[in-house]
């Protein structure tokens, strides 16, 4: 074949300028740490990491949720084992109002004090969280009992889905722990302590013991599925943080450089460099030197 | 036979040695001149009569190029114009797709149903609803936006189209200009090389903007045949226009004797108006179609499950969204119903309208279609269907990208080829330097030669 001038200086410019333009994408790609710039640069590891990137979304948002409802169930809780303790003080004073000896005053006494369980009641049972009343169930802006003890919620927990396709109630109502539909209406059952105590009738008083201890207890069994559902949450949230890393992994498999193999590449592609170049001054030597 | 006769030998070997040693400098002189074809000294006996002997005689000049490997390298460079502008136009319409930063579509699409299932985590606070309707608000802006980038780099590529034309008609009008002054030359007996190579120069970055073949009628008259239709023939150039067509696409026409022009877009396939028109009317169409795709059955997909819910005032039957009827365009109408722009409480978060404000089930619906499979999109989520997209718009671009570093290669061979053929080595002439210098020494020789035996001659016959 002829050679000529222009083919050698052709030739030479076309070596040199691919492995420069290998060396500036690798140094790219080592100084950004990604190994995809555009979705052109590998088509379908750039899907990948779209469809990773709305999973990762995904993940983080049940989070968020569980973050979101965890602080209204520790708060319902709290309240309930406040509640729980209101009746055990109540099972206390129905205890000492029962006992025969006791003068009347002794029991109007009580009676206030029973009056004002009942307020305490009220009061712990209306607690207000993030999105409202804490136990009125969806009815989040009504409060949960009004002064005359009546139930004004509904008795549906709030759903949220707290992993893919895993939808469960987050919240515990009134309706549960406080009133008749649970089994025991905890405000009408102080409300006839307080009768009792009034009229001065210990019989009547001692009659009451058993409704209030079926009260406490259902109020306490509430408060164990609140500690119930916030494990739920937990062990959901640890879940995710473990999908969470998983994803991010794949996403440093699909999307990252590695580090070792593009350095050896980049230290092997300078040696070549170095080579071609060493040919390239041979070859560009003139002809003018042969004459 | 005389002696005068080795005397006139000498002379025209001299003259013709001579005639060498200028092409060899000619052809040293533009070894770097693009478009340069090297020349060869074409020499030949000169026939003294009814001699036996004779002289050499300069016949001309040659212009050694291949005619096969020249139109070879046209249609070559014009598939590698071609694939390179598609390349570099893709390369602008994937930047709208590339968010690997989080700020793109999907950054948006994902931040939507992020708010949806906040929503459901409180459904009834009013930061948490005006937060969904902004991002909303962000999801239709960008989509819309996407969709009029697209529009708006057709509409670009229009003007680049018609600055193309333009160009191509003034080297139409160029190349037969030359194509006359060729034939002048030509009838008045000349040599016209240097026209030729400028000639062919045009030729070829003509090639680069329009398909063109070009051939040699019967009356040696070059023609040049665009993409159906003959361009320039001798020294008359026929000019191309382009305008857009009734469904918006773009029209490459002819000029023709009538005036109304043919339209001859179905047969561009090479140069950069081909990869103009295949960008603008293949290439950004479908991404623009697949965008609307994915916009409308998304969009829908809200919209009916956000109607079924109830917002906080009791309402019920509001679209999230206000979407055209059909996929065709709903991109770039995507926008915020009117139901429920600036109305944050109107954002159906309940299931049930008596169950309010606390019921967020419907907001969890909402925020679970962000992994429902649509059988619209090819039984994808959302999300996936936006990363095939996203992945569909980087297989275009990559696969310009291949198809361009193919021809690119089979251009450079062509390039070796017709440089090997046509290009100016200097070694060659070097050692053609040598050899009419040698030539010219010993042609000067046999002068000395006649000169002397004339001179004996003479000295000892006219005594």
């Amino acid at each position: 074949m002829r050679i000529t001038d222009n083919m050698r200086f052709a030739s030479v410019q076309r070596s040199l300028s691919s492995l420069r333009s290998r060396q500036a994408e690798l140094t790219d790609q080592i100084s950004s740490g990604s190994r995809i710039g555009a979705p052109s640069d590998d088509p379908i590891a750039a899907a990948g990491l779209a469809r990773l990137s709305a999973q990762a979304a995904r993940t983080a948002d049940y989070r968020a949720t569980i973050s979101t409802v965890r602080s209204d169930i520790s708060l319902s809780e709290g309240n309930l084992a406040e509640a729980s303790s209101l009746m055990v003080r109540a099972h206390e004073l129905a205890l000492q109002g029962a006992n025969g000896t006791l003068s009347t005053a002794d029991r109007q006494m009580l009676a206030g004090e029973v009056a004002a369980l009942q307020e305490q009641l009220v009061s712990t049972a209306n607690a207000r969280g993030s999105r409202g009343f804490l136990f009125s169930g969806n009815l989040t802006d009504t409060a949960a009992l009004s002064s005359g003890g009546v139930y004004q919620g509904d008795d549906q927990a709030q759903q949220v889905e707290l992993a893919p396709g895993v939808v469960a109630g987050v919240t515990v109502t009134g309706a549960e722990a406080f009133t008749a539909a649970g089994g025991t209406d905890a405000f009408a059952t102080l409300t006839a302590l307080r009768q009792a105590l009034e009229s001065d009738d210990a019989a009547q008083v001692a009659a009451t013991l058993g409704s209030i201890e079926s009260s406490r207890s259902q109020i306490v069994r509430v408060q164990a599925k609140a500690g119930l559902i916030m494990n739920r949450l937990d062990s959901a949230d640890e879940a995710l943080a473990v999908t969470g890393l998983e994803l991010e992994r794949r996403r440093s498999v699909l999307g990252d450089v590695d580090p070792f193999s593009a350095l050896s590449e980049l230290s092997q592609l300078s040696t070549t460099l170095e080579q071609a170049i060493a040919v390239a001054r041979n070859t560009l030597l003139g002809s003018g030197n042969l004459f | 036979m005389g002696i005068t006769d080795i005397l006139n030998t000498a002379r025209d070997a001299m003259a013709a040695q001579t005639f060498g040693l200028t092409v060899t400098g000619q052809n040293v002189a533009n070894v770097n001149t693009p478009g340069y074809v090297r020349r060869q000294a074409l020499l030949e006996t000169r026939d003294m009569g009814d001699k036996a002997y004779g002289s050499v005689h300069v016949a001309g000049l040659q212009r050694v190029a291949d005619r096969f490997v020249e139109q070879r390298h046209l249609a070559l460079t014009g598939a590698s114009a071609e694939a390179s502008t598609r390349d570099q136009l893709l390369a602008q319409t994937e930047a709208l797709f590339n968010d690997f930063e989080g700020t793109g579509l999907s950054g948006s699409l994902n931040a939507l149903f992020s708010s949806f299932s906040a929503l459901s985590a409180s459904p009834s606070d009013l930061t948490t609803r005006s937060t969904l309707l902004g991002r909303a608000q962000t999801f239709a802006d960008q989509v819309r936006s996407s969709s009029d980038q697209m529009q708006n780099f057709r509409t670009d590529l229009f003007s680049q189209a018609r600055e193309l034309t333009g160009q191509i008609n003034s080297k139409l009008d160029t190349v037969a200009q030359l194509s006359g002054r060729i034939n002048q030359a030509r009838a008045a007996g000349e040599e016209p090389a240097d026209l030729e190579d400028k000639r062919d120069a045009e030729l070829l970055e003509l090639s680069q903007m329009v398909e063109i073949h070009t051939y040699t009628d019967g009356n040696g008259q070059l023609v040049v045949q665009g993409p159906g239709m003959t361009l320039v023939q001798s020294d008359q150039a026929r000019h191309l226009s382009v305008d857009i067509d009734t469904d918006g696409s773009l029209r490459v026409l002819a000029e023709t004797a009538g005036g109304n022009g043919s339209d001859i877009t179905k047969f561009l396939s090479a140069g950069q108006l081909s990869g103009i028109l295949t960008v603008r009317d293949h290439d950004v169409v479908e991404m623009q179609s697949e965008l609307d795709t994915f916009a409308f059955h998304v969009a829908s997909q809200i919209n009916s499950a956000h109607a079924a819910g109830f917002g906080l005032d009791g309402g019920s039957g509001r679209n999230l969204f206000a979407l055209s009827a059909s996929a065709d365009g709903a991109a770039g109408s995507l926008a915020l119903s009117a139901d429920v722009a600036d109305q944050p409480e109107r954002l159906a978060a309940s299931s049930s309208a008596s169950q309010l404000p606390g019921n967020g089930s419907q907001a969890t619906l909402l925020a679970q279609l962000g992994s429902t499979p649509i059988a619209a999109l090819g039984g994808l989520d959302p999300g996936q269907a936006y990363a095939r997209l996203v992945g569909r718009v980087g297989q275009r671009k990559s696969d310009a990208a291949a198809q361009l570093s193919t021809r690119e290669a089979m251009t450079a061979q062509v390039e070796v080829q017709r440089q090997s053929i046509s290009g100016v080595s200097l070694d060659e002439e070097m050692v053609a330097l040598s050899k009419y210098q040698r030539a010219f020494e010993a042609a000067s020789r046999v002068f000395t030669t006649a000169d002397q035996l004339l001179e004996d001659l003479i000295n000892t016959l006219g005594r």
